[in-house]
């Protein structure tokens, strides 16, 4: 029998990193300009002959800015605003049935064969509190890849709703909104604060599950699935908390905002208005695809999101692009887009599923030397042209030790999707060290 | 002309053609039959072995990895799998390599810290693998009907007599060596050293040391790549080499290269 490279019974691995971001400049009174953060990152795996194999990762984390909730030791559920300062990651167990793998337990499930933008990829909530930063949330489920020669069919059960975490209201991250409204010609500043969030309930009703058929050809491979679940991200509501008892708050077009009036268009003062947060069911019928075309890749998904809520939008995302390496560089072209098939009635344009819209993704790296790399990723609207920009350099110092330099900018105007994040252009260094 | 005559001239003229063909066709065959015998004295249906690399960057700073590596299959019928092991950002990273007769090998690399495997376009040949002074086609099991073979003559290299082999590929434009000299010991068959020219420059050098015989496979633990270029080497030591090792069926597949 060939030796697997599992036959070591236990792996320990860790990684300590030290990360800090400098923003020149402030976009509310409640940013920073220096954000640094520190993250212990342990994990165990245990093999046994016949039985599989148990892995569990944590993560401890402390910052300078209050992303951790100081308060809050542990959030299992991932539903608090903030992290806390101990997460667990994954726990699962998983072993092999003939032709079926099985991994049941809190884990990562990652779909989609595009690169960056993934449509198909619904089964996993992200991270927002810096969206930038690419985080990813684990779930609890029961999956099972089945092999069928050239076939695989993945099944997954997700029975606990994990939402995505979003940035917080009120900072750089947190999509744009109005500062102020129009009464009658009469300018009223708007204040925001957090409101409700309702999460589905905890019953088998609102568990989840997902299907995905792959298949592989000489020179490519696709796949079809299915997604019924829960969308990851939240739908918001506004409510007016205002004093004035015959103050009326009325959802305008989405370009414009929040308008606030009164009966007698009377000046009113500072409005509050509170956003609570919905989470509406969700199904994706979805497909991907990666080949090669002489010494290029080629990559593609699509997927259709089926709203259940008259409020959302009904619509196609697909992205395509093709991908190479020459010499030291590789280069990654992909162009995303959205149709739109059935328009809600409260669109959210500046979500992160539909705020991108029809864009180009670029992204090269070139390899320095061993060890050492330069990378350049950019995204640019169609045709808004906002665009945000990433410079990382990346070197291994020695053994375990990784630097990346990260330089960040966004342009565009201040209402387009990339463009409102012009003010938080960051420098950012981020040390590891991996045992 | 009696008949006699006409028979004694035609056996000198058969003669004749015989002594004074060209000698290099005879050369050639003969280095052709030795690299066929050194191809076939090294086949083995299935090999695997663990890997220590070092890379030696111009400047002198040495980067460490360690892989393990099944195969099975020869030339344009094998196929590859790699996992490494260390150092710890690449640790579960695998890759994997299907040959294809007559068409592009299909290679696909998994990323445990995104949970996905990619597959990856075939490489400008010359592309270093994973920042080594190997290339995709040094790292590619040499198809010997791909070159043609001319002798050089006989030299000792590293203390063995040795057949002195130039290859040159017959499909120029498939390959990012223009020719290569080999020197392949006289007792056993082994290539020990080979030269690799790019546009008429000798460009690297490749060592192959601490020869052994392991189940009666002739292998060489110890390969040492230097690229005169670049100023580099990498050092690659082999451990655990077993050949012939009963492999699964199922186990070349994305499947095995996801749960490693």
């Amino acid at each position: 029998m060939a030796c697997y490279a599992g036959d070591e019974p236990w792996k320990f691995q860790g990684a300590l990193e030290f990360r800090s971001i400098l923003y020149p400049k402030l976009p509310s009174s409640l940013d920073t300009h220096f954000q640094g953060t520190a993250w212990l990152n342990f994990s165990v795996q245990r093999r046994w002959e016949g039985f599989g194999k148990i892995f569990v990762s944590s993560l401890a984390e402390i910052d300078t800015h209050h992303d951790v909730a100081r308060t809050r030791l542990i959030d299992w559920n991932e539903r608090d605003l903030r992290h806390p300062v101990f997460r667990p990651r994954e726990a699962y167990w998983e072993n092999r049935f003939g032709r079926l793998d099985l991994r049941v337990g809190r884990q990562e499930i990652r779909w989609g064969r595009a690169d960056g933008i993934n449509p198909t990829d619904n089964l996993e909530p992200y991270d927002f509190l810096n969206p930038f930063l690419e985080e990813r949330l684990p779930v609890t489920a029961v999956k099972g890849d089945l092999y069928l020669g050239q076939s695989h069919l993945e099944l997954a059960w997700m029975p606990f709703y994990v939402p995505s975490r979003m940035s917080l209201l009120g900072q750089r991250w947190f999509p744009r909104l109005p500062s102020q409204a129009q009464v009658s010609g009469l300018v009223v500043p708007l204040r925001f604060r957090e409101g409700a969030r309702r999460y589905p309930a905890y019953t088998v009703g609102n568990s989840q599950f997902g299907v995905r058929w792959n298949h592989a050809l000489p020179g490519i491979e696709f796949s079809f699935s299915y997604y019924d679940g829960i969308n990851d991200l939240p739908f918001y509501t506004a409510q007016l908390i205002s004093a004035a008892p015959s103050l009326q708050l009325q959802q305008g077009p989405a370009a414009v905002g929040w308008r606030a009036f009164d009966a007698r268009s009377q000046i009113v003062p500072t409005v509050d208005v509170r956003l609570d947060r919905e989470y509406h069911r969700l199904r994706v019928v979805g497909s991907d695809f990666s080949g090669t075309l002489g010494s290029w890749g080629m990559r593609g998904e699509a997927a259709y999101n089926i709203r259940s809520d008259d409020r959302d939008d009904s619509y196609l995302s697909y992205v395509f692009g093709f991908d190479r390496q020459k010499g030291r560089w590789f280069t990654i072209v992909e162009f995303a887009g959205q149709w739109t098939a059935k328009r809600g009635s409260v669109p959210q344009p500046s979500s992160f599923d539909r705020g991108l819209g029809r864009a180009l993704l670029l992204r090269t790296q070139y390899e320095m030397r061993t060890d050492e790399t330069l990378e350049l990723v950019g995204l640019l609207r169609l045709p808004a042209g906002d665009s945000g920009w990433r410079l990382t350099y990346s070197r291994k110092l020695a053994d375990g030790w990784q630097l990346e330099l990260r330089g960040s900018a966004f342009a565009g105007n201040n209402n387009a999707f990339l463009g409102q994040f012009r003010d938080s252009g960051n420098l950012a260094a981020k040390l590891v060290y991996r045992w | 002309m009696s008949n006699d005559l006409k028979s004694i001239l035609c056996v000198l003229v058969l003669c004749g053609s015989f002594l004074f063909s060209p000698l290099h066709a005879v050369l050639a065959e003969d280095a052709e039959r030795i690299m066929r015998e050194s191809d076939r004295r090294q086949r083995a249906q299935s090999e695997t072995y663990d890997g220590r690399l070092e890379v030696v960057d111009p400047g002198g700073k040495v980067f460490k990895k360690s892989w393990q590596l099944w195969r099975e299959g020869n030339g344009s019928q094998s196929k590859a799998l790699v996992r490494f092991n260390s150092p710890p950002e690449v640790d579960g990273v695998g890759l994997l390599v299907l040959a294809r007769p007559n068409a592009p090998d299909e290679q696909w690399m998994y990323t445990p810290a995104i949970r996905r495997d990619r597959r990856i376009a075939p490489q400008d040949r010359s592309t270093r693998f994973m920042g080594t002074d190997f290339t995709y086609e040094d790292m590619e099991a040499r198809d010997i009907d791909e070159y043609t073979y001319d002798l050089m003559g006989e030299e000792t290299q590293a203390g063995q007599p040795c057949w002195k082999i130039r290859a040159k590929p017959k499909a120029p434009e498939q390959s990012q060596y223009s020719l290569s000299y080999l020197w392949v010991r006289k007792d056993n068959y082994l290539v020990i050293c080979v030269e690799l020219y790019v546009k008429g420059n000798k460009r690297k050098t490749l060592e192959l040391a601490e020869v052994t015989q392991i189940q009666g496979v002739w292998t060489a633990q110890l390969l040492r790549m230097k690229d005169l270029e670049r100023g580099g080497s990498t050092t690659l030591r082999r451990q655990n080499i077993k050949f012939n090792v009963p492999i699964a069926k199922d186990f070349f597949s994305l499947r095995t290269l996801r749960t490693l």
